[in-house]
Parts: structure tokens; C-alpha cells; sequence
């Protein structure tokens, strides 16, 4: 008799959490984060070369498909909108769970923000983590984030979506069914397309000499991720994707930040002082003063790829029979870009 | 703690373990540890202090009631314990109350003293610790020795936050017996404890906001939105207050600890007597046994009785004094619920004059029906008198959700006065009300109003379990007992009772970061 109830309390709690997961897949919002996200796990097991990782600094700057296109390099952008600096190191993390890039490059554009406003990502780490697979590295990144951005004290629904949106069920649905049928997957690999225009006035960087130390704690997200990398021997360059803008102290910022990663023997890629190579037109590229648009992309990818081709020995693999899907998915690639 | 977070569950779960490991002799021991971690955990230790003063005197007082065979010194006592007991309550709840009246006067006795925290459950297991005490003195049963059984029974922690108030004769067989775990028992327990959570979490809570939406703008809305306000806010209260008692009674029988029923689908009565005696059923007796039986049976009233017997009629020596008793209750049943002029009149004095006057009116009502040959078996008299009662019922409610009972009048002037057009009403209302979701770009039109979807959803959830309430009402009214029809089904079935269950509540109930906890309305009392 006691058996038999053990046996049915265990059964239960089986099927329980198994709707469980069903109901907080289901609830989680369906945005473009998400989409993300989720699109990377959705890759072949160790297919991706190059893993893209940074805020919105690299969704709409980076075209994976169009590196593939051009270079054959198989990559993907793990990336969102306003996503926090100490999110880095645990994406890192993550990607390695699943693939083995022969390089990473993570984009610094947070790194100045969070600098000038400590507290500017503290509403921001459930953005990302939400979407990541419950995992004890995701629990990590939870609990350092939080410690780190200033957000307070992790509560439940930080480790468990569903109680942040479970009121969403029937209001999400419609998004998540389509996702669904659509297997999950992204088919511009992580990459943002925006056909928004705002010209912008000519903009040369200036040189600036002056270097700013970073406060302490953005210092501190730098370092953890710096050592992390050099710990784990893991092959990673630094960039700062073009702007339409600067200010005095972000120059003198970065200033320290490339003196910063030098000592550690990494690469930081300023790309606005290469306007020029990458031929940006200020009058057309731009969607506002912080991101390029699907022109600026373009060149912007063609750029990245020549310079990692260059300093990098990434194989191309255009034509293997391994990567046919990535060759059909060009046809709708060309598609959605109107070449 | 309240007892419908997260941590409350992982207590429960963490006690319910230990319960059952620990030998059965001596379980109650994890009921008292219980006890003691969920009163600090949800008012502070600091006081604690005040409710083992009440246990020590009440334990120190019965005993000696006991030991004593002197008649008037076993009254002294008594009236000593009732002194303390009740002055404990009455300052820790009326002390705003007093400032208030003191202040209607022109006299200001305001300072720190005023922000003294009452302990949680103190209007409740002031009046099982009282009953006892009574008990002992009027001989039912034996002074308990042992002061931590004592403890164990008047802290008990699922009755802190709302009741029952508990009879001490009947509870400590409960607690204290050595008894077999019970699977079926504990299974009952938790489908109990999550229709509690169903009628809380998501019609209550729901509810709530529409409810402060109109009542926070009641001079704004048409007289029909705000009659919908104080319906909605009588269903409100009762899902809220009804559903915290299916949780508690849900809570104990993990246990395997039976509590006395609190409810029973007062909605059905057919009259404000009926209505209060299927009420907050534990409180109405308590009143019942302890006030006004003594009442009745005291000196005074029986020489008055004796008087009107003599000048009047029986009939009118028998009524009048119940009169008098009734009403003392009712106004100490008012002043029980609240430390403000509000619950006076509208728990106490206004409920009291009700009963009064349909105990007056049903010789009047019955040669009425005799006269005009109503047939008072039928279903349309049987829904009349219900609806009479409802009547009754809510026009004391509006006062409840009032800020004051100046405020109260008022919405009962607007109720009658207000005109605004009905459609622009309704869409004021909706836009007035909280979303809870980001939904802007989904809105539907209907009948010319512009309504999200949003608001459409919780209006269906609403509904929908408004309607499983009503469903299991009309149940438990025909003596179905459901979770035994439950447990007779198959496994299958009954997981997808519970799954669904478990899922509705975890769904569409009101909790999470983006609301406030959500605490009940009579914990408050």
C-alpha cells in the first residue's frame, strides 16, 4: 500500500514537471531576444567557427549569413539588444557547451555605458537569461549578474520564468505556436535586419590620447571575463562597432580598455577609426547615431570577415556536404536582403 | 509569512516531512516548532511576547480555576484573565481607534506608542484562549498541564492568519493523538489547499482590481458600474475569505487534522439568520456560546425578563431581552472586526439590526403569504428569498470596501443619483483598470467599446472560475462529496483534475514580481 503510493506521488511529479517545462516554454515571451537565444541551440553541434557576442552593437552589425555567403565562415550572433557586460563571460560559457568556435569576438559597446551609469543594466539580466536552457551555468550567471549589475537579490522568478509570466499564457500563444512550426530556428543566424534610414553627419573619431580608468566594478566585469579567457585559452578579439557619435571620456575610456586588454595579450578592433576600409556612407548606413542599418551591415560583415580571414585560419565551407543547409538557406537569405 | 508565497510551501513541505518521520507520541512537538517559526516569521519576535503572556496567564489562570473551590475567587479569576486577555487586544487593536474618538473631543493623545505591532492571529487566538479559560470555569473538561501543549494549541499555525477559532476540547484530541499517516488524507488535504489557492489567487485577487478600480472612482460612473462594484466585491470576499479557509482546513489535514468548518455556501441562504449562521460560522458561535448565552442567562436580563413578563406579554418577555442580547454581540462582533467606526456600524450595529427586524417582520411576512396564498414551497419563493438576503447582505458590505462609513453613505447616494451614459462607463472602466500584461497592440472591438485582450482574458477567468464556484457550491449544498467522487475515479482522471487545478491557479493567479503580495482581507481583523 505504501508502495503503491510512493510510486504514485513519483509518477505524478514526473508528469507534473514535464507539463511544467511545456507551460514555461509556452508562457516565455517570443521577442527577438528569445529568438536569439534560442536559435543558437538550435545550430548543429560544433558547426559554428565564429561566435559574435555583445548587445545590439552586434545584432545589427554582424550578417552571419552574408559572412557565409562571401568567406564561407560558419558563425552566429549571441547577442541582444542592451545586453549587460557581465552576461559575456557566461555566454561564453554556454557557447562552449554546445560548439567549438575557433574564435570569438565580443563587441565593448556596453562597456562605456555601463561605465557612465552603474545601474543602467540592473533591469536587463532577465532579458537574457530567461531564454537560456535551465542549466547550473545559467544559475551562475543569474546570481553573478545580479551581484554585479546592482538588480538586488535574484527572487524565484528570476530562476524560473513562468512565475514572471505565466499571466501571459493566452496572450503569447499565437507567437509561440508560429515559432514553433517553425522549428526554432533563426534563419539570419542571430542578426537584426533594419531597413531604417537616418543620415548622419560625417564623423571622423578623433585620436585622443588621454586614457580614463574604468570605475571599479566595470573594471571588475572586464578583468573576470579577461581572466576567464586566458584561463580557459579561449581564442577571442575585442571590437568597437562603428557610431555616428562620440563623447571625450568614452574615447579616453576605450583608450584604457586597450591598454587594458594588451596586457592580456587580446586584440581590440576599434572599427571607428576604419571608416574608410569599411567604406561607411554616414548619409545612408545608419539607422540612428548608435546602429548601423542593413547597408551598414553589410559592408560592416564584409569588413569583420576579410579581417578574420586575414588573421585567422577559419575554413571556408561553402559546398561541403555538411553545411547544405546553410547553403539552402542563402536563397532565403537573398530573399529577405532584396539581392 | 503569508501562506500563499513560495516559502510557505517550502515551509510546509519541510514540516509535513519532518511530521511524519518524527514518531507519532510525539509529532505534535514539529506542530509546535512550526508554530513558533511562522508567528516570528510573520510578525517579528519582538511579539511573540505578547501572545505567551496571554498563554502563561490563561494556563496559570485555568489552573488555578481548577484548584480553587471557592465560587467567587474562581470568579475573580476569571474576570482577571478576561481583563488581561481582552486589554491586551483591546490596546494592541483599538489604540488608533482611541486616539480618533480622544481626538473628536479636542484631545491629542497621539505619540510612539501608537505604532506598536499587534502580533499575527491575535483577534483569533485570543477568543480559543478565552473560550478555553471559560471552559475550565464552567467544568466541560480539565485545565491543561502541560503549558507547551497549551502553546501548540492557541498558536496553531495555520489558523494565525484567519481563523477558525478553535474549541479547545475538540482541537487538542486533534493535535494531540497519536495517529497513523494517512495518504488519502494528505492527498484530500493538498486538492483542498489548491482550491483554496483557485478561489484566492485567481477570482479574489482578480477581483480586487476591478473592484478598487470603481470604488476608487465611483463618483465618475454610471449608478449600474457601481451596484457591479459592490457585487463584485461581495464575491470578493467571499472567494477570498472562504478560499483562505479551504487552504488552512486544506493545510491541517495534511496533518491529518480536521478543523471546524468556517463556511457553507452562505450564498444559498434564505435569510440574514440563516446567512450568519452559514457565515464565518466558528466566530457566530463563539459569540453564540460565550457572550450572549451568558448574556441571556445573566441577573439583569433574567430580572427584566421577569418584568416585561409581568407588564407585557411572554411573547414580548422572551423577545426583548434576546433583542438586547443580540444586538450587545453584534456591536462586540463589530468592534471585534476593526479598530474603526467603519467595522462598528457595518460588522456590528447595521448586521444586528437586520436580524432584529426580520426576527420582527416574519409574523408580518407569513400573514402576507397567507393571505395572498403564496405558495412558499416554490423555486421562484426560495430564489426571492435569497435575493432578499443578498439585498440585505450587500447594502451592509458597501461599508466594508469604503474607505469610511462617510464614504460609504456616499456611494450609496451615487449608486442612486448617477447618470453618466452606461457605454462610456463601461469604457471608462476599462481603461481605468490595470493590465497585466503588455498588450497594447491587441484591442477588439465590441458592442462599440474598445476592450484588449487583456482585459478579455481576465474577464473569462473570471468567469470561468466564478462559474466552477457556483458548480461546487451547488455540490457541497446536495451533499456531494467531491473529493471522494475524485479519488473514485481513475488515477488518469484524477491526475488531470489535479494537473489542470494546479496549472489554473499557477496560470491566472495574481502573485509573481509584478504584483503585491496579496493578503487577505480578514487577516486584517
Amino acid at each position: 500500500m505504501k508502495n503503491k503510493w510512493i510510486i504514485y506521488t513519483i509518477s505524478f511529479l514526473i508528469v507534473f514537471v514535464l507539463c511544467f517545462l511545456i507551460v514555461n516554454d509556452a508562457v516565455t515571451p517570443t521577442g527577438d531576444n528569445r529568438k536569439d537565444i534560442v536559435g543558437f541551440y538550435h545550430e548543429k553541434k560544433n558547426s559554428l567557427d565564429v561566435v559574435f557576442i555583445g548587445a545590439s552593437s552586434t545584432d545589427y552589425y554582424v550578417a552571419p549569413m552574408e559572412l557565409y555567403k562571401n568567406y564561407g565562415i560558419t558563425s552566429y550572433d549571441l547577442s541582444a539588444g542592451a545586453m549587460a557586460p557581465s552576461l559575456t563571460k557566461g555566454f561564453i560559457e554556454e557557447t562552449l557547451k554546445y560548439q567549438n568556435p575557433k574564435l570569438f569576438v565580443v563587441d565593448l559597446r556596453t562597456i562605456d555605458t555601463r561605465d557612465e551609469d552603474p545601474y543602467k543594466f540592473s533591469n536587463q539580466v532577465r532579458n537574457y537569461t530567461d531564454f537560456m536552457r535551465l542549466s547550473k551555468n545559467r544559475i551562475d550567471m543569474i546570481n553573478y549578474c545580479y551581484e554585479k549589475e546592482n538588480s538586488g537579490t535574484p527572487q524565484i522568478s528570476d530562476y524560473i520564468p513562468y512565475f514572471q509570466y505565466h499571466s501571459r499564457v493566452l496572450v503569447n500563444y499565437p507567437d509561440w505556436i508560429k515559432w514553433e512550426l517553425n522549428g526554432r530556428r533563426n534563419d539570419t543566424k542571430g542578426f537584426l535586419i533594419s531597413m531604417a534610414s537616418d543620415p548622419q553627419e560625417e564623423y571622423i573619431w578623433p585620436s585622443v590620447a588621454e586614457k580614463k580608468k574604468l570605475n571599479e566594478d566595470t573594471e571588475g566585469i572586464l578583468v573576470d571575463l579577461l581572466d576567464y579567457c586566458k584561463e580557459n585559452e579561449i581564442p577571442v578579439i575585442f571590437t568597437l562597432n562603428v557610431m555616428a557619435y562620440h563623447t571625450d571620456d568614452m574615447i579616453a575610456r576605450y583608450n584604457y580598455v586597450n591598454e587594458l586588454l594588451d596586457s592580456y595579450g587580446y586584440a581590440f578592433l576599434n572599427t571607428n577609426y576604419c571608416n574608410d576600409e569599411i567604406g561607411i556612407d554616414f548619409e545612408t548606413d545608419f539607422m540612428d547615431a548608435n546602429h548601423v542599418n542593413l547597408w551598414g551591415a553589410l559592408k560592416y560583415t564584409d569588413y569583420i570577415g576579410q579581417y578574420i580571414k586575414t588573421n585567422y585560419d577559419i575554413p571556408d565551407h561553402r559546398g561541403e556536404e555538411e553545411y547544405a543547409d546553410w547553403d539552402e538557406l542563402l536563397d532565403k537569405w537573398n530573399e529577405e536582403i532584396g539581392k | 509569512m503569508s501562506i500563499t508565497s513560495f516559502y510557505f510551501f517550502i515551509f510546509l513541505f519541510v514540516i509535513a516531512i519532518l511530521y511524519y518521520l518524527i514518531p507519532t507520541r510525539n509529532r505534535w512537538w514539529v506542530i509546535l516548532i512550526a508554530n513558533v517559526v511562522f508567528f516570528v516569521t510573520s510578525t517579528g519576535i519582538g511579539a511573540i511576547g505578547y501572545a505567551i503572556s496571554a498563554i502563561v496567564v490563561s494556563y496559570a489562570g485555568a489552573l488555578l480555576i481548577q484548584k480553587t473551590d471557592k465560587e467567587p475567587l474562581k470568579k475573580l479569576i476569571v474576570i482577571l484573565v478576561i481583563v488581561i486577555l481582552v486589554g491586551e487586544l483591546a490596546f494592541l487593536k483599538y489604540r488608533r481607534l482611541l486616539v480618533t474618538t480622544c481626538y473628536l473631543f479636542g484631545i491629542d493623545i497621539s505619540g510612539d506608542w501608537v505604532q506598536v505591532i499587534a502580533p499575527i492571529g491575535m483577534s483569533y487566538y485570543t477568543l480559543s484562549i478565552l473560550g478555553y479559560v471559560l471552559d475550565v470555569y464552567w467544568e466541560k473538561y480539565s485545565a491543561e498541564t502541560n503549558i507547551f501543549k497549551l502553546i501548540t494549541y492557541t498558536l496553531y499555525f495555520p489558523t494565525l492568519t484567519s481563523g477558525p477559532i478553535m474549541r479547545y476540547d475538540d482541537m487538542s484530541l486533534k493535535i494531540f493523538e497519536a495517529r497513523e499517516f494517512q495518504p488519502q488524507k494528505v492527498l484530500h488535504g493538498i486538492e483542498l489547499l489548491i482550491w483554496g489557492l483557485i478561489k484566492k489567487l485567481v477570482l479574489a485577487d482578480r477581483l480586487s482590481l476591478w473592484v478598487s478600480t470603481i470604488y476608487g472612482s465611483y463618483s465618475s460612473y454610471n449608478g449600474w458600474i457601481i451596484l457591479l462594484g459592490i457585487m463584485l466585491f461581495s464575491i470578493q470576499l467571499y472567494a477570498d475569505f472562504s478560499g483562505c479557509m479551504d487552504i488552512i482546513m486544506g493545510v491541517s489535514e495534511i496533518f491529518g487534522i480536521d478543523l471546524p468548518v468556517n463556511f457553507r455556501t452562505p450564498f444559498a441562504s434564505e435569510s440574514v439568520a440563516e446567512f450568519w449562521r452559514r457565515w464565518h460560522i466558528t466566530l457566530g458561535v463563539w459569540f453564540k456560546d460565550y457572550l450572549l448565552y451568558p448574556i441571556l442567562k445573566s441577573d439583569a436580563l433574567q430580572a427584566l425578563q421577569k418584568l416585561l413578563k409581568k407588564r407585557f406579554s411572554k411573547k414580548i418577555s422572551k423577545k426583548l431581552p434576546t433583542y438586547i442580547g443580540l444586538l450587545a454581540i453584534w456591536i462586540t462582533i463589530g468592534i471585534w472586526h476593526g479598530g474603526s467606526y467603519k467595522f462598528i456600524f457595518a460588522s456590528g450595529i447595521i448586521p444586528g439590526f437586520f436580524l432584529i427586524l426580520e426576527d420582527l417582520l416574519e409574523p408580518v411576512v407569513e400573514r402576507i403569504n397567507k393571505k395572498l396564498s403564496i405558495n412558499t414551497e416554490s423555486k421562484i419563493y426560495h430564489f426571492l428569498c435569497r435575493l432578499r438576503t443578498m439585498i440585505c447582505i450587500l447594502s451592509v458590505w458597501v461599508f466594508i470596501k469604503a474607505d469610511s462609513f462617510r464614504q460609504g453613505i456616499d456611494i450609496i447616494k451615487h449608486l442612486v443619483t448617477n447618470r453618466q451614459a452606461l457605454p462610456e462607463s463601461v469604457s471608462s472602466l476599462i481603461t481605468d483598470k490595470v493590465v497585466f500584461t503588455s498588450t497594447s497592440e491587441h484591442f477588439i472591438n465590441m458592442f462599440g467599446i474598445s476592450v484588449s485582450l487583456d482585459h478579455l482574458v481576465d474577464i473569462f477567468v473570471i468567469a470561468v472560475t466564478f462559474i466552477m464556484v457556483i458548480v461546487v457550491g451547488i455540490m457541497h449544498e446536495r451533499g456531494v462529496k467531491i473529493r471522494e467522487k475524485i479519488s473514485a475515479r481513475p488515477v488518469c482522471v484524477q491526475w488531470i483534475i489535479l494537473i489542470v487545478a494546479l496549472f489554473w491557479v499557477m496560470t491566472f493567479g495574481i502573485y509573481g514580481p509584478a504584483f503585491n503580495a496579496s493578503d487577505f482581507i480578514y487577516k486584517f481583523f
